[in-house]
Order: C-alpha cells, then sequence, then structure tokens
C-alpha cells in the first residue's frame, strides 16, 4: 500500500488533467475574544486547518461536512472573498492572493460562487434583470443595453426560466427555486469555468432540490464546467459528484471516489454520517443495533470537543485505540486515490480479503 | 378539526391556504407526520390546531374540538390554559425562538410559575429535570442560548414544550435547520419522549424520509389541501396519489441513481384553486377527463388509507 500524503493528491489524479485547482496547506483561523473587558483573552478557532487538495479540470466535487467543519469558509476562500489564510490556493498555477488588476478581474470571471441562501444572497430591491446584469457589466465591461437585454435573457432560458416572465421582477416574487435558479444564471453571466456552489439545494423543497442538481449536472456538461458542490447533504453528493471531500472540524478526513466513499468508508465520521442519513424503509432490527451503536458516540459539536492531542475525532470516535489519543493520524493512500485520515480505517479487513 | 378554511388576506388577494380540511387524532398516543412542500398549508395546519392564527390570516369556516371543547370560541384566558398544558408545540426555527438574554433553564421556570403555583426554587428543580431528560446537563443549564449549539438549543426547545406534560405535540419542521447527525439524535429524542409519554406527535414536515421510523400515520398536503392519508407503511411504499408518487420519487437517498432521477414540473406560481377540477390536474401523469371536469374528493380508498384521486 503506498503511503502518499495528500499534497500530491493533483498529482494522483488520472494522468493527463490538469488540475485547475491547488490548495496546499490552507489554513484560516479566526481570532476570538472571550473573558470580560478587563479579562480578555484571546481564544483561536481553527476553521480550517492545514487543508490540501486539488481540483481536476471538469469534475464535479463535494465539499460534505456538518455545520462548523469549514465548508463554507473553504468555498470562501477559493472564491476570493475571504484573504485572512495561511498557505496558497493556486489556480491555473497562478498565486490567487497576488492576483491585481485585470488578472484579478479574469479570476472573479472565471471562478464563481451560488451562495446559500437564495432568500438573503439576492438584493431585495434589485430586478432580476439587475441582478444578472451586473456581472456582465462589472466584469465584462458590457454596457449597451440591447446586448445586455439579450445576454439575460439568453442566461434565464438556460437556467429553465422564462425571461419575459421573469425579467423585470423583484426576488420576493419569485418562489425559492426560481430565486435559485436566477442566483445560478447570475453565477454563470460572466462565463465561468469553475462554478462553487455553496450548499444550492439545502433551502429547498425535495422536488426543487432535483431540479436544481439536475440543472446544474446539465449546465457543468454543456459548459464543461468544473463544479465544487459544498453540502451535508450526502445522498445530493453521491447523486452530483465525481470525488468527495469529507471535513471534519476544519481537516479533512477522508477524499476519494463519491460512490466509494460513501459506500465503503475508511473513516469512523463519515460512518456516522451515512447511518444518520435518512433512509426510506420503515425501522427494522438493524435499526436499533444502530441505535445502540450511537449511544456511545457524543454527537454534539462543541468546540471543546476538540481534542487537544492525538485524532481530532477521538472524543467522538467509538473505535479510538491508544494510539488515537497520542498521534493525530495522517491523510494516507489507504487503497487507489482513496485516503483517509485513520489509524484503524473501517471496511479495511473487507478489502484485505478481497485481495 | 373539521372543514377547515383558513385564508390570509391582503390588499390584493385573498390566498385560501387550508381548504375544507378535515382530521383528527383518535387516540392518545397517536402519532402523525404532515408532509408537503413549503405552501401547502402544513404550518398553517399546525397553527389552526393552537388557535394561533395571526393577521392577516383569518380562520374563515370550521371548528377544531378538542375533547368535545371548541377551541376557535376559547377567550384568550382559555386558550392560555388550553396551550402548552394540552397541546404545545415546536416551531419551526427553534434556534430563534428563544429569548436571547434569558438563561436556558429561566425559560423554563417561566412557563411552569406562569401556568401552576409553583415556587421559584421547585419550578427551578423542575426545570433542571427536564432539561435532564432531553441529555442537558446541570452544568449547562444557566447558559444562554447563543453558548448553545444548534441541536441543544432544540432540545431545550423540546423540553419547554414538555414542561406542563401535554396530551399532544405538534413538532413543525424541528429538525431542518440541523445537519443529519443532530438531526438523528433530535428523531430518536423524539420517539423515545412521545413513547414514554404516552404523548400524541403531530411532525410536520418537507422530508417525508424521516417520518419513516418516527410516526405511524402520515397526510400529504398539497395547496391546502389532504391529498392522501393512510399509515405510513402502506403510503411509502404504494402511494395512492400522484402527488405523493412524485414526492417519493424526488427524494435523494443513498440508495438514488442518477439515471432514474427524472425532471420534475413543481408548480412554480400560486395559482387559485379550482372548484370544479383536480388541484394536481397540471402536474399529474394520469390525468384524465374525469379529473378537468369534477374535483375529486377525499375518501376511502382502501381500509384505512385515504385518497382525493379519480383513479380509484
Amino acid at each position: 500500500m503506498s503511503s502518499m500524503v495528500v499534497g500530491q493528491i493533483t498529482q494522483a489524479g488520472e494522468n493527463g488533467i490538469n488540475p485547475i485547482l491547488e490548495v496546499k496547506d490552507l489554513s484560516v483561523h479566526f481570532n476570538k475574544l472571550r473573558g470580560t473587558l478587563l479579562n480578555r483573552r484571546e481564544s483561536i478557532v481553527k476553521a480550517i486547518d492545514n487543508v490540501s487538495f486539488g481540483v481536476n479540470q471538469t469534475e464535479s466535487l463535494a465539499i460534505v461536512g456538518e455545520s462548523g467543519s469549514g465548508k463554507t469558509t473553504l468555498a470562501r476562500c477559493i472564491a476570493g472573498l475571504n484573504l485572512e489564510f495561511s498557505g496558497s490556493i493556486k489556480y491555473r498555477g497562478q498565486e490567487v492572493r497576488r492576483l491585481r488588476g485585470n488578472r484579478l478581474i479574469n479570476y472573479h470571471k472565471e471562478v464563481q460562487m451560488i451562495f446559500q441562501d437564495p432568500f438573503e444572497s439576492l438584493s431585495p430591491r434589485e430586478s432580476v434583470f439587475s441582478i444578472i446584469s451586473t456581472p456582465l457589466k462589472l466584469l465584462c465591461g458590457e454596457n449597451d443595453k440591447h446586448a445586455l437585454h439579450e445576454k439575460v435573457s439568453k442566461l434565464l432560458e438556460e437556467v429553465g426560466l422564462n425571461p419575459t416572465a421573469v425579467m423585470f421582477k423583484l426576488p420576493h416574487e419569485l418562489s425559492g427555486g426560481e430565486k435559485q435558479r436566477v442566483s445560478i444564471a447570475r453565477a454563470l453571466a460572466p462565463n465561468p469555468m469553475l462554478l462553487i456552489a455553496d450548499e444550492p439545494i439545502t433551502m429547498l423543497d425535495s422536488a426543487q432540490r432535483l431540479n436544481i442538481l439536475l440543472l446544474l449536472d446539465r449546465l457543468k456538461a454543456e459548459r464543461s464546467l468544473t463544479v465544487i458542490i459544498v453540502t451535508h447533504d450526502l445522498a445530493s453528493a453521491k447523486i452530483s459528484a465525481d470525488r468527495v471531500i469529507i471535513m471534519y472540524l476544519g481537516n479533512i478526513v477522508e477524499v476519494g471516489n463519491a460512490g466509494v466513499v460513501l459506500s465503503k468508508p475508511y473513516h469512523p465520521y463519515t460512518q456516522l454520517v451515512l447511518d444518520s442519513t435518512p433512509k426510506l424503509h420503515l425501522p427494522s432490527a438493524s435499526d436499533k443495533v444502530s441505535e445502540e451503536r450511537d449511544q456511545g458516540v457524543s454527537t454534539t459539536m462543541d468546540e471543546k470537543l476538540r481534542a487537544g492531542r492525538g485524532c481530532i475525532f477521538n472524543p467522538r470516535c467509538k473505535y479510538a485505540t491508544d494510539i488515537c489519543l497520542q498521534v493525530s493520524p495522517q491523510l494516507l493512500e489507504q487503497s487507489r486515490l482513496h485516503f483517509a485520515a485513520c489509524h484503524n480505517p473501517l471496511n479495511k479487513d473487507m478489502d484485505a480479503s478481497v485481495n | 378539526m373539521s372543514n377547515v378554511c383558513v385564508e390570509y388576506k391582503t390588499r390584493k388577494l385573498s390566498i385560501t391556504a387550508l381548504n375544507h380540511v378535515s382530521f383528527s387524532i383518535p387516540n392518545s398516543s397517536y402519532t402523525v407526520g404532515i408532509v408537503g412542500e413549503s405552501g401547502s398549508g402544513k404550518t398553517t395546519m399546525g397553527m389552526t390546531m393552537m388557535n394561533a392564527i395571526e393577521p392577516p390570516g383569518r380562520i374563515v369556516e370550521g371548528n377544531v374540538e378538542y375533547n368535545g371543547s371548541d377551541i376557535l370560541r376559547m377567550n384568550e384566558r382559555e386558550l392560555r390554559k388550553f396551550r402548552w398544558r394540552e397541546v404545545s408545540m415546536v416551531y419551526q426555527s427553534a434556534m430563534n425562538s428563544l429569548n436571547p438574554v434569558k438563561k436556558i433553564s429561566d425559560h423554563i421556570v417561566e412557563v411552569l410559575r406562569e401556568h401552576s403555583d409553583m415556587s421559584r426554587s421547585d419550578a427551578r428543580a423542575r426545570a433542571i429535570e427536564l432539561l435532564d431528560e432531553v441529555g442537558i446537563r446541570k452544568n449547562r443549564a444557566d447558559d444562554y442560548p447563543h453558548e448553545f449549539s444548534g441541536g441543544m438549543r432544540q432540545r431545550a426547545v423540546i423540553a419547554l414544550a414538555l414542561a406542563l406534560s401535554p396530551k399532544i405535540m405538534i413538532a413543525d419542521e424541528p429538525t431542518s435547520a440541523l445537519d443529519v447527525v443532530v438531526q438523528k439524535q433530535i428523531l430518536s429524542l423524539l420517539r423515545n419522549r412521545v413513547r414514554e409519554k404516552n404523548l400524541s406527535l403531530i411532525f410536520i414536515t418537507h422530508e417525508i424520509s424521516l417520518l419513516c421510523d418516527l410516526v405511524e400515520n402520515a397526510i400529504v398536503m398539497y395547496r391546502g389541501e389532504i391529498v392522501e392519508t393512510g399509515p405510513i407503511a402502506k403510503l411509502l411504499f404504494d402511494p395512492l396519489h400522484p402527488y405523493t408518487e412524485m414526492l417519493l420519487s424526488t427524494l435523494l437517498t443513498l440508495e438514488s441513481k442518477k439515471d432514474n432521477m427524472k425532471l420534475q414540473s413543481a408548480r412554480e406560481h400560486y395559482t387559485q384553486n379550482g372548484e370544479n377540477y383536480c388541484i394536481y390536474i397540471n402536474s399529474c401523469k394520469y390525468a384524465f377527463d374525469r379529473c378537468r371536469k369534477e374535483k375529486p374528493v377525499l375518501r376511502e380508498i382502501q381500509k384505512g388509507r385515504a385518497a382525493s384521486c379519480h383513479r380509484w
């Protein structure tokens, strides 16, 4: 078994595919003031802690984790909205933080983000036309009214909206699904190469969720986009992504092919989330077993739960052994292109018997 | 609750949120889930049961009875007694329904003292007991809501709803803002509480998959009307109404395959329900002549199962 650190993951990708984005040793720490006025202490929240990964051209990558795992912060860093980080983010070989002038504008053109909550991310006082034409004006320098009108209606059609019906409506006149389509159209306006979708379906109904996922899927194929989907929902990650990154408290705990990671995970955290995902079946004996198994696992998210040393997951891990309390596990390639940071990976024995 | 209509009136238009809805809880420890997309009237239904509809909403028709007394005719004082003691509600955004400048324990103390003549110290002891039942330890009881995580706040709200041992608990999307791991915990907490205390539970959600191992019965709502009711086990695997079928087919689970996924033409805009045709007609793949001419009524199709569809 090769033991390769994840910094090399991009090289480990299929040969011939270039990484469009490379993230290396990325850390984001927030300082938090605690205590009284006179007795002030600073405590550091490690939102992202030494994260490295690569994104291949035209792949779709899901970043999965619970709230507080740093997934949104990571997305914001990549989109260039948060520059307070250490480490490096390279887009097509260029350090994102050093981009200035036209190169920076170009970066913003090529890397666009769809935000979590369409109810809040669209300005309530701007019409759909104005929302979508703003990036065209600012990033693409398009100022001709007719051309703008034409481009906006083309974009609206592309996301499945009727341009004449919605063009001059305000966001509150649209349903949740329509609003999310408008924010997708806005993100597509400057013709991006990399689309970052931060929980694009969390706020929607199940039928709408599916529609938006299928829309993203279609757009990805038509425009040969690279898509990063940030989500906490494993089911949607499994459907829409080629590869998944599982994050826990600012660390990557598992990376690999979506189908493999989500059916045969190595990391106990991935297993925990998988077990918790609602399934369409009736209570059976196996549920009782899994319930009993859960009892030992504390699931409260708490900064205090961050272990002082050893594996970050050890306070919640039911398989933790002595080494887990002492040594922090490295993200290692456990099987081909499937990385996990765990001393006692699950489902490993099964592999051995297969081999 | 029988034949209830609720409408929301604005200057421009009035919207019928509930259209002749009837529904009953036959006995104690009856658990039912109400499913539907946003705007289908599920929350309005929960609010109606508490007589908590506020203007611009108005209960136009029908009555809601609890043990023979009409809730809609109760005055403010009777209502105060009825709410919390008999029926309590866990709200959708429990994260925000706690008072930020009050300690968690004080929320419960206040409810207890308001509804009984408990002394402060007794109420406090009881509050700590209640919090302990939902898994919040004593040393956290005096924390403020912002010091709690989302899941803990949700537990606190459940403890609050259980404070006066109500007979019925209405939970309105209690987990929609939470992570799956926490969600599962809250659901199993609810399930245990309901079992131990012989509670009746009305669980309102838009995710049908949550109901599987929580409730026994389900009600599917669409545009302010009940389109299907029945035991959850039957409803999930053999839906009678095409809308239920659609809900189930769009469900994303770990077993779903991308290839089987079809685009769903979901309703995007509110339109007034017609009087003489089926409300689901525009999205229904089985629609035939009769569906355009006659509005189907909710009627029993198999034993214990009802649907409003002409196909049966």
